[in-house]
């Protein structure tokens, strides 16, 4: 009998467990749901309302949500236009996987968010719409950033998150206790780093452990465009890291690990978040990282101080600059574009970049609203901020090269033979 | 049953004889149509897509274009094909056999105590590895096998072991996956065991004991051998979990360093949802689908029932 009324309550609960999990489906994605209902429904009128969608990924921390500050920036514009506008968010690590099935399923969206990597092969499927014939001369005025959207010569995407450079913070107790100033070339930053290594603290620490290509971009490509060298050739056909430059910026950081000893032997482990940790214990002297870094820098209390660009040949470091981009998909073109424009202007970006991330601006009508500190980053020369060349395979290409500076970092394998393999297996890919 | 009912048979004429069968069969082909179906839908068809995307060259979004034998042909010179088929093969003769003994023995420690509080207890213990998410428990083992701050190098430093870079040497860092791997799914191997041994006649060990064979012998002459078929049971599941090992590496290494935890399945992945080649990762997992095939027929072969 006591068996059996177990058996009954714990099938009640497995019961109660299904409808709740299907009830709760049925709600919004966000955990404030019951918000975003209501949001659908005051918004509507009586009239047939264009349902638009939007996908965006989260830059929100903790208590500041992407949906929630998106659905309440685009409400004007929902009730002006009368349109029904669903906005998702998709995890980063969910990214292009939802970007393919949504698409080829034909479930994609109006308008969305893309990065670099990404956006040439949407461009070479045919999915993206071209927005040349929509850029009026005010908006082309207006906003800094579009060159960095022209591919193949047509404007795919107009710049919404740009920044993020990656600079050379350094922290300052430690560089004083040594009377060291901060170095500008490659020669005083090796001897820095080399001076700054003892006992348990080290010069420098780079994510060598990272399972993202993201990893290059402050590990390999700032020191290859300091070097003088490029990542693809000028018509993307063949990529051009191989190079003089690429050589020296690869013996450079392999020599600073396992030559100077200025980096522990586990950055081969490490990833962007284990060398944040690293450099945040005051485990090491320097690290190069994204602008957005300095907040958990204030946070700890950090006495911190940053260097856009060493210089060797010249200064160049990676800063990112993601796309809005409309799909040939939607069948509403002109209100997707007046949506993104929407989006984009000064008091949208603004308000964003002061609740949810700081990022500097991408057009003249808004002011800088980023930290402070980087001003100089962003409105000084904007030539030391380069991006990604837009290509085909550019996400395998990274990934192989990245796999085989793996193996130079851990002693397996000379620059050379890493440059030259990741070459061949490049060209390849690039010529299919 | 009276004598009427064990002639009816022969009264039958021919043709209600075969409408009794027809109906027959009827009835049991109504019974496995909804599995047949599923399996059909979410297996067979796939598959054969699969074989068919092999032949071309596809991105999902536009129409797919008929390539032969190229994909096929390209994977043997693709260095992280190459790798992920070596990788993988090391992966699976290091874990299969350690976790397939492991839970062989501790089924057997297991089976030789009393029942009592502890025994259910540590028995329970070691089915939450299983049941726990591969995520979690790769997220947590990463942070045990950190170079600097690792419980794993700490623990290794009170008997004088230099801190071992584990995730970040090409050498260790397949073995630390091997090591969860095995960690993972030794509770669910052991259980398997653990019944199958209770199922053995006691009176085989208490008839080798009157002739004087002690628990190692009766171990190694009565208790693995007539486990055999449990045996190539879990050889089995094993080796197809470990040929589809893909998450665990994904967040401890990436795949990393260089090419030394690629795997198939994450080549796959990779291939179809960064390069979106459908077409040449269809290929591969037509690769990975014959491999398992040939292994398991080369295990049933050795392993399988005899007689």
């Amino acid at each position: 009998m006591n068996k059996r009324l177990w058996s009954l309550g714990l099938v009640f609960i497995l019961l109660m467990g299904l409808l709740a999990g299907c009830g709760g489906s049925d709600g919004a994605g966000s955990p404030k749901g019951g918000k975003g209902q209501a949001e659908n429904e005051s918004a509507g009128n009586s009239k047939e309302r264009t349902k638009l969608v939007l996908w965006m990924p989260p830059f929100g921390t903790g208590d500041t949500l992407d949906k929630e500050f998106w659905t309440e920036a685009t409400r004007s514009f929902a009730e002006e236009n009368n349109v029904d506008l669903q906005i998702e968010i998709i995890p980063w690590s969910k990214y292009e996987e939802k970007y393919l099935i949504g698409i080829s399923s034909g479930n994609g969206p109006d308008v969305g968010y893309m990065y670099n990597e990404m956006i040439y092969d949407y461009i070479s499927m045919d999915a993206l719409e071209p927005l040349d014939n929509k850029l009026t001369k005010e908006d082309r005025d207006n906003f800094y950033y579009l060159d960095h959207g022209v591919i193949n010569g047509k404007q795919y995407g107009l710049p919404i998150v740009v920044g993020n450079a990656r600079v050379l913070f350094y922290n300052k107790d430690l560089l004083d206790a040594k009377g060291i100033e901060p170095p500008e070339t490659w020669e005083e930053f090796r001897a820095a780093a080399k001076a700054l290594t003892e006992g348990d603290t080290y010069g420098y620490v780079m994510p060598w452990g990272e399972q993202a290509i993201g990893a290059l971009n402050v590990g390999f490509f700032p020191y290859l465009w300091q070097a003088g060298g490029e990542i693809l050739s000028e018509d993307g056909t063949k990529v051009a890291f191989n190079s003089e430059a690429g050589l020296k910026a690869l013996q450079f950081i392999h020599d600073m690990k396992n030559v100077d000893k200025s980096m522990p032997e586990s950055v081969t482990s490490m990833n962007e978040d284990d060398t944040y940790q690293f450099f945040l214990e005051g485990k090491s002297a320097f690290i190069m990282a994204g602008t957005t870094f300095a907040k958990q820098l204030e946070e700890k209390g950090i006495n911190w101080g940053f260097i856009t660009s060493l210089k060797d040949k010249r200064q160049g470091t990676f800063f990112a600059t993601d796309m809005l981009v409309m799909f040939k998909s939607s069948e509403n073109k002109e209100l997707a574009y007046a949506l993104m424009k929407h989006m984009l202007k000064g008091e949208t970006m603004a308000e964003y970049h002061k609740k949810i991330a700081p990022f500097p601006p991408v057009g003249k009508d808004e002011e800088y609203n980023d930290n402070e500190i980087f001003r100089p980053v962003y409105e000084g020369d904007k030539s030391i901020l380069r991006t990604l060349p837009v290509a085909k395979r550019t996400s395998k290409i990274y990934d192989y090269l990245m796999k085989n500076i793996q193996l130079v970092m851990i002693g397996e394998l000379s620059p050379e033979k890493a440059l030259q393999d990741s070459e061949d297996y490049a060209n390849k890919l690039l010529a299919e | 049953m009276n004598q009427a009912d064990l002639t009816k048979p022969s009264l039958m004429t021919g043709s209600i004889r075969r409408g009794n069968r027809w109906r027959d069969a009827v009835g049991a082909y109504a019974f496995i149509l909804p599995s047949f179906i599923l399996i059909t839908v979410f297996y067979l068809i796939p598959i054969l897509m699969t074989g068919f995307y092999s032949v071309t060259k596809f991105n999902l979004i536009q129409k797919p274009t008929f390539v032969g034998l190229d994909n096929y042909t390209r994977m043997f010179s693709d260095p992280f094909v190459t790798a992920s088929i070596r990788n993988t093969f090391v992966f699976t003769l290091v874990t299969v056999p350690i976790q397939t003994f492991l839970a062989l023995l501790l089924a057997a420690v297991f089976a030789s105590r009393k029942d009592g509080f502890w025994k259910n207890f540590t028995k329970s213990s070691t089915f939450i590895p299983v049941i726990s998410s591969m995520i979690i428990v790769g997220v947590l083992w990463r942070m045990m096998f950190n170079t600097d701050i690792g419980i794993i190098n700490s623990l290794l430093s009170v008997f004088g072991v230099e801190p071992v870079n584990w995730l970040g040497d090409k050498n260790t860092a397949l073995l630390a996956v091997c090591i969860v791997s095995i960690w993972k799914n030794v509770g669910y191997f052991l259980v398997i065991y653990y019944v199958a041994i209770m199922e053995i006649p006691r009176s085989l060990y208490e008839a080798a004991e009157m002739d004087g064979a002690n628990r190692r012998q009766q171990f190694w002459m009565i208790t693995i051998p007539s486990l055999r078929n449990i045996t190539y049971l879990v050889v089995t599941l094993g080796t197809i979990w470990s040929f589809q090992v893909f998450d665990l590496v994904y967040i401890m290494t990436g795949g990393g360093p260089g090419t030394s935890t690629i795997t198939l399945v994450m080549t796959i992945y990779d291939t179809a949802f960064k390069v979106y080649d459908m077409g040449y990762a269809s290929a591969i997992s037509f690769l990975l689908f014959t491999i398992v095939i040939l292994v398991s027929v080369i295990q049933k072969r050795f392993l399988g029932e005899r007689g």
